[in-house]
């Protein structure tokens, strides 16, 4: 149980890490560095799997609504139970020409990882890990195919951790850490159908006050997303994603 | 009478508002206008009469029959702006025109339709042979047969199709979005489809046809066609010069993309080249007295063993306002001071940055020597300097401890450049016993040449003679320790030192004094509280916009403190016969943004690292 805390921090990193450690001869130095730099900003480093659930592409034309559950990374392997959730307010042209699409969408994700860390392990008094987000998007047409979208969202992470006693993570002594994260992003991006209930889109984020970037390339079907974020400040640059939705 | 007057002037009242009824009428036509045209184009009023030919700005009425020719197209405005275009060979009937209701049924040919919007309620429908088109979009091309067939293009929006008759193996409608063609079939009775795809028996109206429905994306020839200019009267080339005109914008724009991501990577390329070989930074921000400061960092690897840190201070112009210690000194334009940090190890330090963690991990690294040096190099022959050199105890013996220490020694003066590098690049011999007499303090090069306006310092709690003592603290010391108030980071300190190690006169005796602040950009002492709100700032964002900012002095000593008298030389540097002319102090600002970098990339390794207990 020892090993658990650790595991907080640890399980998402390896596979990621693996390849960059072995290149630069040192799994240790290149996971102490990684810890390094979650233990100076928590929440930026959760808030990058709350990215990779975040839902900010807008609903296909002719959908008024959908769900979204994150699969990869954030369900599996992080445990961030999530849902997002994202309604049509109104699709482009039907008030007046030129008009783009509005939709609304938000989201909840908390780590239960963390609740079952407290409730098992003797070395954790209490862990929080939660976030969420609300947004705008407005999506107009630039073809037949081919749309633009781009909007405001509202993202906010809280990441607590206090341990009874001091744990070596990667030779990094860590007892606590808290930490949030809030701030207020742009979204911009483009969606391209590849074929019938097939999409690829790309996107930037940027925070306002964070200055957070973030870049998305996703392949969206009829159920699952399939996507590539990049997080170029973050600890883990890339993030390969998998999520599931459904549109109404 | 009254009431009669009155009956009259209400008749004339209501006569006038009908009368404006009447003429509001007769203002809205009945039907859609036909905009333009080319080409031949027919029309009939109702299905029972003859084709005549149709001119410009004549209204189509409801019921009423449009047709266009070999050569014909045809242009129809509606009442809610709703604009319809036929193609070659098209017929169309305006089979209703009411104020929330407008339903044209589509015979044969192609026809585009734009509906602009839809007011709440009203509805757009375009029937076909085999189905209704419900209108929930913008733009669509409808082409059909009298056979049947249907091919529907949706350019922008969505529309809803409705089969006349419910298919026996699904719903009778089909949402068809933007950018998909949905085509419709007739095949003869009896023909079954394969699995996946819409199958609709109209038996009610047409016995003996089977409706097949399919859906595509839209390919890029069937979306030229349906966005093109479909205007009567165009020539092809006319046709398409929009869209020829945006292909070339989208191409110029790729272009230009091209020649910005080609110049990307050569800057990213630069850029990696650089960092590959040091951690560098830079940051122009105001210090605490106001003045404009450009800060330069950079971390470099002088020789195979050693790490050098240089922290460069530039101001146009400098004025000091600030602090617990005189400065009197005029305004300079044009300073520089700087600091920086030399430290060499016992081994090679890696070439790869990534492996610097475990290389400070490594048990068997020691820091051999560090030098610290902090310097007012506004003129090169007159560089006022400060500086410490801390040597590993096992340098000189084996068994000691794997620690620093700098034995209490502290060298200042005013120099030139020769003397400057020879002291921060190591190769200054410090106390030099072997001149008479010792205590005058002289510093040696490597050629054992006296380093001219370069004096070494001692604290007085290593050699004694100078039983000083902060009467409040009772620190060895230091006379003045941090101080806070408000939580306002900033703090002034001075300690005691004997030239040559001579306590025992009075002249020898100076005071290492220093203001510091923890500035933001603008130059304001933070508090403590701006660390302590993780919500609003992340550590890293903090550190970048954060600095430190340490003011030094050498002052003469005055009745046991440093002399801090107004208008007077109260410098050491000045009245002890070092030239100092107009710089009386060294002003350094330092950006955390190095030592956060390596702070992150070297957190297992500072760990480990061994303080002077001093």
């Amino acid at each position: 149980m020892r090993k658990f805390t650790a595991a907080l921090l640890a399980v998402s990193l390896v596979p990621f890490l693996f390849q960059n450690a072995v290149r630069a001869g040192s799994l240790e130095a290149k996971g102490g560095e990684i810890v390094a730099q979650i233990l100076t900003n928590p929440a930026a480093f959760f808030y990058e799997f709350q990215q990779d659930l975040e839902w900010t592409t807008p609903l296909p034309p002719g959908s008024w609504g959908g769900v979204q559950l994150g699969i990869f990374p954030v369900l599996l392997p992080m445990g961030y139970a999530n849902l997002s959730g994202k309604l049509r307010l109104h699709p482009e042209g039907r008030w007046f020409p030129g008009m783009p699409q509005v939709d609304v969408y938000g989201g909840y994700w908390k780590m239960l990882l963390a609740d079952m860390a407290v409730k098992q392990s003797d070395d954790i008094t209490s862990a929080d890990f939660h976030g969420q987000y609300v947004g705008l998007t407005l999506t107009t047409s630039v073809s037949p195919k081919v749309r633009l979208f781009g909007g405001w969202k509202y993202a906010r992470v809280r990441a607590n951790l206090q341990l009874s006693k001091q744990q070596d993570i990667f030779g990094t002594k860590v007892d606590s850490f808290s930490s949030g994260l809030e701030d207020h992003f742009l979204v911009a991006g483009i969606e391209y159908p590849t074929g019938l209930n097939k999409w690829w889109t790309m996107q930037f984020n940027y925070g306002l006050t964070q200055e957070l970037i973030s870049a998305k390339l996703g392949w969206s079907g009829q159920y699952f997303d399939l996507g590539l974020n990049v997080y170029p400040e973050g600890v883990l640059v890339i993030h390969p994603t998998w999520n599931f939705h459904v549109y109404f | 009478m009254r009431v009669l007057a009155k009956i009259r002037v209400l008749t004339a009242v209501c006569g006038l508002f009908l009368l404006c009824g009447a003429s509001s009428a007769e203002g809205e036509r009945d039907g859609a206008e036909l905009v333009s045209l080319s080409g031949r184009v027919d029309y009939k009023p109702v299905r029972d009469s003859q084709w005549t030919p149709a001119a410009r700005g004549m209204f189509i009425p409801q019921g009423g029959i449009l047709r266009t020719g070999e050569d014909g197209r045809a242009m129809l405005l509606f009442p809610n702006k709703t604009k319809v275009w036929l193609k070659e060979l098209s017929t169309l009937e305006i089979e209703v025109q009411k104020n929330l209701a407008s339903k044209i049924a589509v015979f044969a040919g192609n026809v585009k339709v734009r509906v602009p919007h839809l007011k709440w309620k009203e509805i757009f429908e375009v029937r076909t042979d085999p189905a209704v088109l419900a209108v929930r979009g913008t733009e669509f091309v409808v082409g059909a047969d009298k056979d049947g067939n249907l091919d529907l293009d949706v350019l922008y929006g969505e529309i809803n199709l409705h089969y006349s008759v419910p298919p026996e193996d699904g719903s009778a409608d089909v949402q068809i979005n933007q950018g998909v063609r949905y085509s419709v079939t007739s095949e003869p009775a009896g023909t079954r489809q394969e699995t996946g795809v819409t199958v609709v028996v109209d038996e009610a109206q047409r016995r003996g046809t089977v409706y097949k429905g399919t859906t595509a994306m839209l390919t890029r020839s069937q979306e030229v066609a349906g966005i093109e200019n479909w205007d009567p009267g165009l020539s092809p080339a006319q046709r398409v010069g929009d869209l020829v005109a945006k292909v070339q914008q989208r191409q110029d724009m790729r272009n230009f993309a091209g020649a910005v991501d080609r110049t990307q990577r050569v800057v990213e390329s630069l850029t990696n080249q650089v960092m590959e070989s040091d951690f560098e930074a830079g940051r122009t921000l105001r210090d605490v007295h106001g003045n404009l400061v450009r800060v330069d960092q950079r971390l470099m690897r002088p020789d195979n063993s050693s790490l050098q840190l240089i922290n460069l201070v530039k101001r146009p112009d400098y004025s000091n306002s600030d602090g617990h210690f005189s400065y009197y000194g005029s305004d300079v334009s044009n300073r520089l001071d700087s600091f920086q940090t030399w430290m060499t190890f016992n081994m090679n330090v890696p070439q790869n940055i990534s492996d610097w963690g475990s290389f400070f991990t490594n048990q068997n690294v020691k820091v051999n020597k560090m030098i610290m040096v902090a310097a007012n190099q506004t003129k090169n022959n007159q560089i006022y300097m400060t500086g410490i050199v801390a040597e590993n105890k096992q340098l000189a013996n084996p068994n000691a401890a794997n620690e620093l220490t700098d034995n209490g020694k502290m060298y200042f003066g005013t120099v030139d450049l020769a003397g400057y590098n020879a002291f921060a690049q190591g190769t200054a011999k410090s106390d030099d016993t072997s001149l008479s007499p010792s205590t005058n303090g002289a510093v040696l090069d490597a050629n054992n040449n006296d380093i001219s306006g370069l004096a070494w310092a001692q604290r007085p709690d290593y050699e004694g003679g100078w039983n000083y003592r902060n009467p409040t603290s009772q620190d060895l010391r230091a006379v003045i320790t941090w101080d806070a108030p408000d939580n306002i980071m900033a703090g002034y300190e001075a300690t005691p030192y004997c030239i040559g190690a001579n306590c025992s006169v009075n002249s020898k005796k100076v005071w290492l004094s220093a203001d510091y602040f923890v500035i933001n950009n603008s130059g304001s002492p933070r508090k403590v509280t701006d660390f302590t709100n993780s919500l609003s700032n992340s550590i890293t964002q903090l550190a970048s916009a954060t600095a430190g900012e340490a003011v030094i002095y050498v002052k003469n000593n005055v009745n046991g403190a440093p002399d801090n008298t107004l208008g007077g030389d109260t410098n050491y540097a000045i009245s002890g016969g070092f030239t100092n002319p107009l710089k009386k102090n060294i002003d350094i600002v330092v950006i955390p943004d190095i030592a956060m970098a390596m702070a992150i990339k070297l957190w297992p390794a500072f760990k480990d690292v061994k303080k002077d207990s001093k």
